[in-house]
């Protein structure tokens, strides 16, 4: 296993928002996080990432503990994060914001990668990142953590703001990147958007996993996404 | 040119140069705010400190030059430590870092009055020489120092837009959660900007020793001035820093003409109450969010 979290209880001052969340993702699997909203998604991620400290277990990452490492660690180590909201530097033109992927990896090849994903952004290396468009930031924030060339990508509501057009192409890219062997560990609300990519999938209810399943498993089974989003899918 | 006309422009070339060392403490103090967050009212004893130790490393290393690299060193090992063990304790509690900064203010004045005297004494021109402009004579120190003044500032531009430090020290402004996501030691780059900040003071310090009387208590003004023109040019802007500290210096220089000093002082209040009533983020300022 690549990332595992065992019986993981993080807290919001005195919310208790994960209680016991405990999972694993696999090396070059794609793993959805599914849930209604405020079940802790986002929060697993950012425990996932050290922005947030458990109070209570353990954070596995290829056989390390690194509960108590600080983030910046934490990416170092390998693993890259697409947060929501996408957390650009706006002030920073697009190439300062590759930049920043780039401070600790070695060579400026990674930067060809991003363009045969991301051609676009080639015309707006200049520009400031707080000024592109939603798409184009979605661009710029993916290229930056897959420059650092981690192990495995968080990706938390990748296709917020994004017109359908774009989460398309989206989601061709994250399922290149996977091809390419990066492990990914998706969070988002569009339920086909997960169903298409993912190999295997958590739901999520009120701090906890409470079902998991491969995607084959969900052939049929309309109930679970209703009993546990509330949803058809 | 009649006479008037020349003193004029002999206060505005002195605000010119006094404008540029208040650029670099107010540049030190915006890219403390700017990073760390923090009012940093022991800002303007830093200055006085550069000048105090200038003073007393002159007859030690008998070359004003050689205080001008020392001094910024020794700064350095003080600064580190008061972050990392005063400072970093209260994060993100910015009232309190202000009241540890006003302790620290303390220490630093108590300290120069207990060892330095209480007395202002003045430190020699380390250069003699002097020029002619319009049958006036004006030092040359005063221009080596805006020289010295102007390379620092273009280094400290260089410095943050150039290179990939400056890139690590931007990013954790402007997102210090998603700078250490990218892998940047953002605790490393506070202790380097509080260093950063505290130093260009300092120097600003010895700069102005053979300039301005060395006294403990010098601090005091050039801090409240920098304060101003941090505000006046709108927080964490540095550009607006640069602009504000040029031309609030040449404008209270100007002013000291028809004023007295007191009075042009107040004015300068009253530009600063103007440019918040008009821009109340100031010049250069961005609206949050």
């Amino acid at each position: 296993m690549l990332v595992r979290l065992e019986e993981i209880h993080t807290y919001y001052g005195k919310s208790h928002i994960l209680q016991g969340v405990s999972l694993e993702v696999g090396k070059g699997e794609i793993v959805g996080l599914l849930g209604r909203n405020g079940v802790g998604k986002t929060t697993t991620l950012n425990t996932v990432m050290g922005w947030i400290k458990p109070r209570s277990g353990r954070l596995i990452f290829k056989d390390t503990d690194y509960t108590s490492f600080p983030s910046h660690k934490i990416a170092r180590m390998g693993i890259g994060y697409v947060p929501q909201g996408r957390h650009l530097f706006p002030k920073m033109t697009v190439l300062e914001n590759l930049k920043t992927g780039m401070l600790y990896t070695a060579g400026d090849d990674g930067l060809d990668r991003v363009f045969d994903l991301f051609p676009n952004l080639k015309e707006r290396l200049d520009q400031k990142a707080g000024s592109l468009s939603g798409g184009e930031q979605q661009a710029v924030a993916i290229s930056r953590a897959i420059l650092k060339d981690p192990d495995i990508l968080l990706l938390d509501e990748p296709t917020t703001g994004l017109m359908p057009l774009f989460v398309n192409s989206l989601l061709e890219i994250v399922r290149r990147l996977n091809e390419q062997g990066m492990t990914i560990l998706l969070v988002e609300e569009k339920v086909p958007f997960v169903l298409s990519l993912s190999h295997r999938i958590y739901f999520m209810v009120k701090g906890r996993v409470e079902y998991e399943c491969r995607k084959e498993d969900l052939v049929g089974r309309e109930d679970i996404f209703v009993k546990y989003l509330g949803v058809h899918p | 040119m009649p006479e008037w006309a020349i003193t004029v422009l002999f206060l505005l070339m002195n605000g010119l140069i006094w404008g540029l060392i208040i650029a670099l403490i107010a540049l030190g103090l915006t890219l403390i705010f700017g990073v760390m967050g923090i009012v940093n009212m022991a800002h303007g004893d830093l200055y006085m400190l550069g000048a105090v130790l200038a003073f007393y490393l002159l007859p030690v290393s008998g070359s004003f030059w050689i205080a001008l690299i020392a001094v910024p060193l020794i700064t350095a090992v003080i600064a580190g430590p008061v972050e990392r063990f005063i400072l970093r304790p209260y994060e993100g509690h910015p009232a309190v870092t202000m009241i540890a900064t006003v302790g620290i203010s303390f220490i630093l004045q108590q300290i120069a009055l207990a060892t330095y005297g209480g007395i202002p004494k003045k430190i020699a021109d380390p250069v003699d020489f002097s020029f002619t402009v319009l049958g006036v004579s004006y030092p040359g120190y005063r221009l080596l120092v805006a020289a010295i003044a102007i390379l620092i500032i273009v280094g400290i531009y260089l410095f943050l837009y150039r290179t990939n430090y400056g890139i690590l020290i931007r990013a954790s402004i402007q997102d210090r959660q998603m700078a250490s996501a990218m892998g940047i030691n953002v605790s490393s780059v506070l202790v380097t900007t509080f260093i950063i900040g505290s130093v260009l003071a300092a120097i600003a310090g010895v700069l102005a020793a053979p300039i301005s009387q060395v006294f403990y208590l010098m601090g005091n003004d050039v801090g409240l001035l920098s304060f101003i023109v941090v505000i006046v040019g709108g927080l964490g802007s540095l550009g607006g820093t640069l602009i504000a500290a040029l031309t609030l210096c040449s404008l209270e220089g100007v002013l000291a003409s028809v004023l007295s000093p007191t009075q042009a002082k107040a004015a300068i209040f009253v530009v600063m109450i103007f440019v918040l009533m008009v821009r109340p983020r100031g010049l250069f300022g961005e609206r949050e969010g």
